[in-house]
């Protein structure tokens, strides 16, 4: 009995031994950190973001003779990218490489001509500038000398019209005047679905040489309610100017596509003219470590946000 | 000689009762102790695993919306104090808890997420947490 007894005590004390290990064990599990290492993905992923954003602004500043070259560029300068980052973040991750990439190609037209008239290429006064933009961004307009007075189509005293047409034929359409007692440049907006015109828009004033931020609806930097950039289409889009010859200055557009008016290609210098631009790029990312697996697809399109 | 003989017989009878009995309180008394022990222990050791649980799919619901991949792996306790265990998400509307059952031992743990995440039920271990189809799920590695 005493044998079976002492026993019994025996095997208790064992299982509160094995009791107080798992305890022991538990509180080791509960202050382990809980980091997968998401954070490090998400510093990746940011860095690698904005770097590609700064990479594609300073390709697409750059000159380039056509689309191809700046292509090349990018390839090579994401590749370098990929490679320097990574040997950075190595320590804690394992980054695949960034030239798994897709460009998108867009196109930026420019007038750095102050005193030259809002024509095309070979001075025509009614043209489209760019046909089927996915997207429009940066679309700035800086007049100089405005002459057309009414908003009708008058050869002689007609406004000049930026005109932005939807898919659905809707035009959204912007007016460049002079206002005729004064003189004063001013606009109108038209809305693409009702029709209604705002005239004057941004609160009358004289906007001659004034930067119009048709995208960001700024003009002179103040906020233009009216100035809603193709509000009432959808795209893609078309771009035409009517009354060109009426209205001289400077403005330059992207447009994520490829098919452009009666412009000079990208080796001239005078105006206007067409430059490649990558419009946006999508790169495959993804971030391996122990405990974590991620992937994702970024989309980069600098200057879309500063429109 | 012979008082001096039945004391003898008495004296041991007498001993041996009041060990057995002592002995018998004492198992008695240790069973019930290591039962209560053995209970608590594996209430702590569910709870810890469940936080982990819990931990990982919030991890994974961060990872995931901007993500298209996302596996988060865990290593985890194979069995508690009493045995082996199972790992539940449970959904109730847009309530997610983790479930964790061992033995007679019940514990949930409370998510916050905002992706979605599938229910499931798996043997506790080493688990991930994937990102499937827009919805996250719990499953053995």
């Amino acid at each position: 009995m005493i044998l079976v007894g002492g026993l019994a005590v025996a095997v208790s004390i064992v299982v509160l031994v094995i009791l107080l290990n798992s305890v022991i064990y538990a509180q080791n599990v509960a202050t382990r950190s809980t980091d997968a290492g998401d954070q490090d993905a998400l510093e990746f992923r940011a860095t690698m973001s904005d770097a590609a954003a700064d990479l594609l602004d300073a390709e697409n500043e750059r000159p380039h003779p056509d689309r191809g070259a700046l292509a090349a560029d990018l390839d090579e300068g994401l590749g370098n990218l990929s490679d320097a980052l990574r040997a950075q973040w190595a320590a804690s991750l394992v980054a695949v490489d960034l030239r798994d990439h897709v460009l998108h190609n867009g196109t930026r037209v420019v007038q750095d001509n102050a005193t030259r008239d809002l024509t095309n290429a070979s001075g025509g006064a009614n043209w489209t500038v760019v046909t089927g933009a996915a997207g429009i961004r940066s679309f700035v307009l800086t007049p100089t000398d405005v002459e057309g007075e009414l908003l009708s189509l008058d050869p002689t005293d007609g406004a000049t019209r930026v005109e932005v047409t939807g898919a659905n034929g809707s035009v959204w359409r912007l007016y460049v005047y002079a206002e005729s007692a004064t003189g004063d440049t001013h606009l109108a907006v038209k809305n693409g679905s009702s029709g209604t015109v705002t005239d004057p828009a941004c609160g009358g004033g004289n906007w001659t040489g004034d930067r119009i931020d048709l995208v960001g609806g700024t003009v002179g930097g103040t906020p233009c309610a009216a100035l809603d950039f193709a509000a009432g289409t959808d795209g893609p889009w078309t771009v035409n100017v009517t009354l060109g010859n009426h209205t001289a200055g400077n403005y330059s557009l992207v447009a994520n596509t490829t098919s452009v008016g009666d412009l000079r290609g990208p080796t001239a210098t005078a105006s206007p003219r067409w430059e490649p631009y990558v419009y946006e790029a999508a790169l495959n990312l993804s971030v391996r470590s122990p405990a974590l697996t991620y992937g994702t697809r970024i989309r980069v399109a600098p200057g879309e946000d500063r429109a | 000689m012979r008082d001096r003989g039945v004391s003898t017989v008495v004296t041991w009878s007498l001993t041996l009762l009041i060990t057995t009995i002592l002995v018998a309180g004492l198992v008695v008394a240790t069973g019930g102790q290591i039962e209560d022990r053995a209970s608590s222990v594996t209430e702590t050791e569910l709870e810890v695993v469940g936080q982990q649980v819990a931990a990982d799919i919030q991890i994974a619901d961060r990872l995931a919306r901007g993500g298209d991949t996302v596996v988060v792996r865990t290593s985890l306790p194979d069995r508690t104090a009493v045995g082996g265990y199972r790992v539940a998400v449970r959904t109730s509307g847009t309530a997610v808890s983790v479930v964790l059952e061992s033995g007679d031992v019940s514990v949930s743990v409370p998510v916050a997420n905002r992706t979605a995440v599938r229910e499931s039920s798996v043997t506790g271990g080493d688990l991930r947490v994937v990102l499937d189809d827009g919805a996250l799920e719990v499953r053995a590695q």
